[in-house]
């Protein structure tokens, strides 16, 4: 069939051409189902046609029949299927969660115009097979997303995304930069020839060329000091937005920290430089969400966090620390959209963010018991899958000293979790607004997910997260015999359940503890401080190498 | 030699970011980034140049100069062109919102921490 033989193509097709005809409808009077119905056939085509590809090889898409080296092309191997899989889901739920209050909306077109061009936009950083249509497409993700999150029209949106993108732009500058002088060493753009020529470089022009990428990776996935943006950026976005960013924009960053490592850019300095940014970024990540009583932004500094464990487990880059991580990033995407599109509805009933103002367990049943699901999947309760992502990071770590780190992170990210469940509101508060069909679909799919995900995780390694980190070392590097019931008995599962009595102790003794200086430094940053701050590591890396 | 167009290129880039982490202005701001795009276009196109080489068409001649950062500048300056647009947009909604330009001061007023 010949649509299947251009199916790779058409999943970055369909959301742009969804989106130009939804354009030109809007210059005529035309009726909101039939807007909802173009986007929907737009946003679920690519998930049909990754039904429809053949599921373990590795498929390259010359575009215009140029061979690889010369054209552009388009790669669907392990790795990318399994992020055009988590894309699909999220965008398609976060969607039908906003048709409701869209079709209130005048700008409704608009929205549905820039959401369609995002999707076709990270769908493309996911499956584009050379550098600089990573970055066109990244491009295209990211202007989107800065219009996007300002469709709430508020000051603070504006004031947030105008922070993003200074920041973003910078990122994306440098990451041209990077780019230009990958070619000037090189003279290849395409990531297979790349994978070919650059091991054979120096380390010391591998880090050289590295300087400009270490910001635009870590801006795009926000480790500390380039996270300025996103704390705010999350909590003044409109809902589906924020899980957006939280599920898919930061791990476009670690796709492309793993496609760099994955060309070659794996010398020991780069390593060890993000070994050490993601430690401090997943305490102090943890450690700050502490602070807060907007539960938006608790959940924000903990993705930060997660992130800052995800770059951790990525740069020790051995088979089985890519398979954990990958895990850890299907896990976490799921459950963190989730709760962010759960949370979205609660503040719609009760008019607040403020955790002490929400009755999170006492209110409708659906929207209770999907974040009562999402929380107890972050909190890694053993039958759920935020335990046995966790599991899966103790044991594929060897080093002791990120092995504490990581058990430390997940003390303070449980006792922050703990803290959201204590303070919640107990009272039912009685409201007079009334939550649609059009919200609770998304929400029952991934609260469906995540409780199915947990239980089944042999099933989700074996078909999903195998795949996509063979593609890359061509072992998985982990086994799941028995692990659902064995992982619960054995030590590093003590361990996570422990963190979970630490946890509490953690909550009940924290008011003790004050860092103020270091919360002060980092959150609330202007762009001026964060651009230096930007500098400054650029320069420590630099020096780091000339030494 | 120094004085060549990488050279420059890298030097207009880091300039452009001394603008951005010393200016307090958002229209300045602008400008530092514009400058930054400019310089990346600069580096680019001059990794392309070869001394001497002729025009990239097929059938000028032996040596011709590199097509492909050519090709990739006319994609980034469309890039540079709506994210300059995107920006300036913006800084006018900030204006109208707040009333000044300094970024510093906006994030300070009202409707800050919540």
């Amino acid at each position: 069939m010949i649509i299947l033989d251009h199916s790779i193509a058409l999943m970055v097709v369909s959301p742009i051409t969804a989106a130009v005809i939804i354009k030109f409808l809007s210059r005529f009077d035309h009726s909101d189902a039939l807007r909802d119905t173009i986007t929907f056939i737009g946003l679920v085509l690519p998930l049909i046609l990754l039904m429809l590809t053949p599921f373990d090889t590795e498929v390259v898409y010359e575009m215009g029949g140029w061979p690889r080296e010369y054209g552009l092309s388009l790669v669907l191997d392990g790795l990318s299927r399994t992020m055009v899989l988590i894309t699909g889901i999220i965008t398609l739920c976060t969607y039908v969660y906003y048709i409701d209050y869209l079709d209130q909306e005048p700008e409704a077109d608009d929205y549905h115009f820039l959401f369609l061009f995002m999707t076709a936009g990270i769908y493309g950083v996911f499956l584009t097979g050379d550098l600089v249509n990573r970055f066109i497409f990244f491009e295209i993700m990211i202007l989107t997303t800065y219009v996007l999150l300002t469709f709430v029209g508020t000051k603070r949106s504006l004031k947030a995304s105008f922070r993003y993108f200074m920041i973003g732009a910078i990122a994306s500058m440098m990451f041209l930069v990077g780019i230009g002088l990958t070619y000037f060493y090189t003279g290849y753009l395409d990531m297979g020839a790349l994978s070919r020529v650059i091991p054979e470089l120096s380390a010391f022009s591998r880090n050289i060329i590295f300087v400009f990428f270490l910001v635009a990776v870590g801006v795009k996935m926000g480790l500390i000091p380039f996270h300025t943006w996103l704390p705010d950026a999350h909590v003044e976005a409109p809902t589906p937005m924020t899980a957006i960013l939280a599920a898919l924009t930061v791990k476009t960053g670690g796709y492309i920290l793993l496609k760099l490592y994955d060309i070659g850019f794996n010398t020991s300095l780069i390593q060890y430089i993000f070994i050490t940014i993601g430690i401090f970024t997943a305490v102090i990540g943890a450690l700050i969400s502490l602070k807060y009583v907007n539960m938006k932004k608790i959940l924000a500094w903990l993705t930060i966090s997660h992130v800052g464990v995800i770059a951790v487990i990525f740069s020790l880059w051995t088979p089985e620390s890519l398979s954990a991580g990958l895990l850890y990033f299907f896990n976490h995407s799921f459950y963190k959209a989730l709760l962010f599109l759960a949370l979205g509805s609660f503040a719609y009933l009760y008019g607040t963010h403020d955790i002490r103002k929400l009755p999170l367990f006492k209110s409708n049943i659906i929207l209770s018991s999907s974040i009562l699901i999402g929380l107890i999947a972050f909190l890694g309760i053993p039958p759920m899958n935020g335990f046995y992502s966790r599991w899966y990071i103790l044991e594929s770590v060897d080093d002791h000293l990120i092995l504490a780190v990581m058990i430390l992170t997940f003390l303070i990210t449980s006792a922050s979790i703990i803290r959201i469940i204590f303070l919640s509101s107990r009272k039912k508060i009685p409201v007079d607004k009334d939550l649609s069909e059009g919200v609770m679909a998304p929400l029952l799919i991934l609260g469906g997910l995540v409780a199915f995900t947990g239980p089944s995780t042999s099933l989700i390694l074996e078909n999903i997260v195998f795949p996509a980190s063979e593609s890359i070392f061509g072992n998985p590097g982990l086994s799941t015999s028995g692990v659902e019931i064995n992982a619960v008995f054995s030590l590093q599962g003590m361990f996570i359940l422990l963190t979970m009595i630490g946890g509490c102790v953690l909550f009940y003794s924290i008011k003790k503890f004050s860092f103020e200086w270091i919360e002060g430094r980092l959150s609330n940053v202007s762009i001026r401080d964060s651009v230096r701050y930007i500098i400054v590591m650029m320069a420590i890396l630099l020096l780091l190498n000339l030494l | 030699m120094m004085l060549n167009g990488l050279n420059i290129g890298l030097i207009t880039v880091l300039i452009g970011l001394y603008g951005i982490a010393s200016s307090k202005n958002s229209l300045k701001m602008m400008m530092c980034l514009s400058l930054l795009g400019t310089g990346v276009i600069l580096l680019f196109v001059s990794i392309g140049y070869i001394p001497g080489a002729a025009v990239p068409v097929a059938g000028r001649g032996e040596l011709m100069a590199d097509a492909v950062p050519q090709g990739v500048m006319v994609t980034a300056i469309v890039i540079d062109l709506a994210t300059t647009a995107l920006g300036l947009a913006m800084v006018l909604y900030l204006y109208r919102s707040f009333s000044t330009l300094d970024f510093s001061s906006i994030l300070e007023s009202e409707g800050g921490e919540e």
